[in-house]
């Protein structure tokens, strides 16, 4: 059965795809202001709520350092002055410097080992005492990995496709499209999927 | 002392000595290094939520100022978006993110809105079809290629049409898109890096 | 109606709209055959003894809940068969919505399972990086109390579980690259195998990770969620999406080839 909520619903999803099915209008602005506004009205509640837990699991243990975040978050206001931010500008971003600091001392720590190390051992590949298929298999992996990181690492000396270097970086560029590609066709499904979960929702509200 | 403490570089040793504690401890886990880390990590989902609460506060500023000086066509989806931020605040706060009021806001407003405008990206998917898949050179016939087999590949129906489609798509998968791929990570990995590190001296330019 | 109407894009959006809503009320029952990959992440939650605790961390957002919920649903499913424990947080600010959704199509399983010994739920903690992070050294104090308010020291199924190192496995459902956050400071920092299904366009690069040993498994999205929903005999929304999957598909590849056709036809008229 269909309740107000439903109409609600099936008006919000044909808001903003009237957008594209038909043209901008102020139909359409009605739903993309809803999406917006909604995103920012949850975010607001939910950062409440994760806050509050945290301070309250703070003071119930004894622990009053968590005055020192309140205060540091609590400078980031002085942003939506004006006159306040000329004179302490600095002040307020030192919540931000705390967050990059941390942000990129975890990235530092992390892509070392994960994305550097782990993939360049990965690399590391039998050619000996495995099927012929595999071994070429292998080579394939290994020279297509080799042939891309060249492409970025010689992206700034070169100002001409000519040469070993030129061709080289060429086949790297390929090596690139076929990643491309795979990821276009990748996108289809999940974009496909958003179409399958709203039309299955107004269909179901229908049976 | 207050020259000291408004002097933009102290900002900058601040980021410097939180990152430097924070790599350290990972390579000397040494009890008071571990916990003042784990303390430090607590306070940045803190001031994690301050970001989000000074996000919300300048849109809202943003809106009034419309509304303010009425511009045209505009003011009156600012008055609909500062209701709505403002009932679900009233309503999520006030009552509880469970409540049947906040939920039926989530689920037939938000909710909606939001697959509606994501279903509006599967329609341009499609129609950019037309732009990036025409094979005017061999670099797009290998990308049509390649989308083409890895469709093939995750759809029931490419099996079904014919059954070499998965045993292709796989060897592209294993071979060229395996290495590429762990080639991308590294480059990318490598360069986040150094964006780190410059970041972390005080070398990259920030934009405030 | 006129032939120009043939010109027009939005023909493309709406022949689209309609092909997936018909699809939708009369599915095909395309066969689905069982990838490696589901066969690696079923084997592995099959082989956890039961009694271990699972961290299930869903970044499940409105919008990828069609094609990550089935998948995810499907292997907390499997967790609650094999008796294990699951502690349940998100680091969308969707929780507040996504998470019943979760836990209400689970709700048989749940018949016998007891709130706060078997399983607990957290809701959103910020932060991305640095809340996972913040997670893996510290657990009690990054999660403070559960959706229901009960603080992390009331919870018996949270009395022991202080750090990373007390967990046994983590799950999570991703829309991007969020898993390289737990990959890193959980399964990198303490060994700990990390499962992942995230959406289509992310499973390559977490294919990486696993031939590299930094993942323990991938499930290929919503291909790999009806594969799942297959192998636990529990069949759901994935396996009826895979045929809107497959006719949208084909839909695709028709355009492209008459784009094509077009394409050299004008070509060919230029030159004549």
């Amino acid at each position: 059965m269909i309740d107000f909520g439903n109409l609600v619903y099936i008006f919000m999803v044909f808001s903003c795809m009237s957008f594209a099915l038909l043209r901008e209008s102020k139909f359409s602005r009605i739903g993309e202001t809803t999406m917006v506004s909604c995103t920012i009205g949850n975010f607001v509640v939910m950062s409440y709520l994760g806050l509050r837990g945290i301070v309250l699991r703070y003071i119930s243990k004894g622990n009053y350092l968590i005055i020192f975040p309140l205060l540091i978050g609590t400078l980031v206001f002085i942003r939506l002055s004006g006159s306040l931010m000329k004179k302490y500008k600095a002040i307020s971003m030192w919540g931000t410097n705390l967050l990059i600091g941390v942000g990129m001392g975890l990235t530092i720590r992390g892509v070392i080992e994960t994305e550097i190390v782990n993939q360049l051992s990965s690399l590391i590949l039998p050619l000996y005492g495995v099927s012929l298929t595999e071994a070429i298999q292998n080579i394939f992996v290994v020279a297509s990995a080799l042939l891309v990181i060249f492409y970025f690492l010689f992206t700034f000396y070169l100002k001409e496709e000519k040469g070993i270097i030129g061709s080289t970086r060429q086949l790297g560029r390929y090596c690139i499209i076929v990643v491309i590609g795979v990821l276009y066709g990748r996108t289809i499904m999940t974009r496909v999927s958003y179409l399958i979960g709203t039309f299955g929702d107004i269909i179901g509200m229908f049976k | 002392m207050s020259e000291i403490i408004k002097n933009q570089k102290l900002g900058l040793v601040i980021t410097f000595v939180v990152s430097f504690l924070v790599i350290l401890e990972y390579y000397f886990p040494v009890g008071i290094l571990v916990s003042s880390v784990a303390e430090v990590k607590v306070w940045s989902v803190v001031i994690a939520y301050f970001m989000l609460f000074i996000g919300a506060a300048v849109t809202c500023i943003n809106h009034l100022k419309t509304v303010n000086r009425r511009t045209k066509d505009d003011w009156p989806y600012s008055v609909y978006s500062l209701l709505i931020i403002f009932i679900m605040i009233v309503l999520g706060i006030g009552l509880s993110p469970e409540s049947t009021y906040y939920k039926w806001i989530i689920n037939n407003m938000y909710g909606s809105s939001l697959m509606g405008v994501l279903c509006l990206t599967a329609f341009y998917v499609f129609a950019s079809a037309f732009r990036l898949l025409t094979i005017r050179t061999w670099e797009s016939l290998i990308l049509v290629l390649a989308s083409f087999l890895i469709m093939m590949k995750n759809v029931p129906i490419g099996e079904v049409i014919w059954s070499g489609f998965p045993i292709i798509s796989d060897w592209m998968t294993n071979t060229i898109q395996r290495g590429a791929y762990t080639g991308l990570i590294m480059t990318i990995g490598m360069g986040s890096m150094i964006m780190g590190i410059l970041t972390i001296i005080g070398r990259q330019r920030r934009r405030e | 109606m006129s032939l120009k109407m043939l010109k027009d894009q939005r023909l493309i959006y709406w022949i689209l709209m309609i092909l997936v809503i018909y699809i939708t009320i009369n599915p095909i029952g395309l066969p689905i055959s069982i990838t490696p990959s589901t066969r690696e992440v079923y084997d592995i939650i099959e082989s956890l003894p039961p009694g271990s605790v699972v961290l299930s961390c869903s970044d499940v957002e409105l919008g990828t809940i069609p094609e990550l919920m089935p998948g995810y649903v499907a292997m907390l499913k499997h967790c609650f068969r094999r008796d294990l424990k699951i502690v349940h947080y998100s680091f969308s600010s969707e929780a507040a919505v996504v998470t019943p959704m979760i836990f209400d199509a689970l709700k048989d399983d749940l018949k016998d399972k007891k709130y706060g010994d078997d399983y607990t739920i957290f809701g959103f903690i910020a932060g991305m990086e640095i809340g996972v992070a913040s997670l893996a050294t510290d657990v009690q104090a990054t999660f403070g109390a559960d959706i229901y308010g009960t603080p992390v020291y009331n919870i018996p199924l949270m009395e022991n579980l202080k750090t990373a190192a007390d967990f046994d496995l983590v799950i999570t459902a991703v829309p991007a690259s969020y898993y390289r956050f737990l990959m890193r400071h959980w399964g990198a920092a303490y060994g700990m195998p990390v499962l992942v299904l995230p959406v289509a366009q992310v499973v390559p690069e977490a294919m990486s990770f696993v031939k590299s040993g930094d993942l323990a498994g991938v499930l290929n999205s919503i291909r790999g969620s009806a594969e799942y929903e297959l192998l636990l005999k529990s069949p759901g929304d994935a396996i009826k999406a895979l045929d809107i999957q497959s006719v949208s598909h084909l839909y695709l590849i028709l355009l492209v080839v008459l784009c094509n056709v077009g394409y050299y036809i004008s070509k060919r008229s230029e030159k004549t």
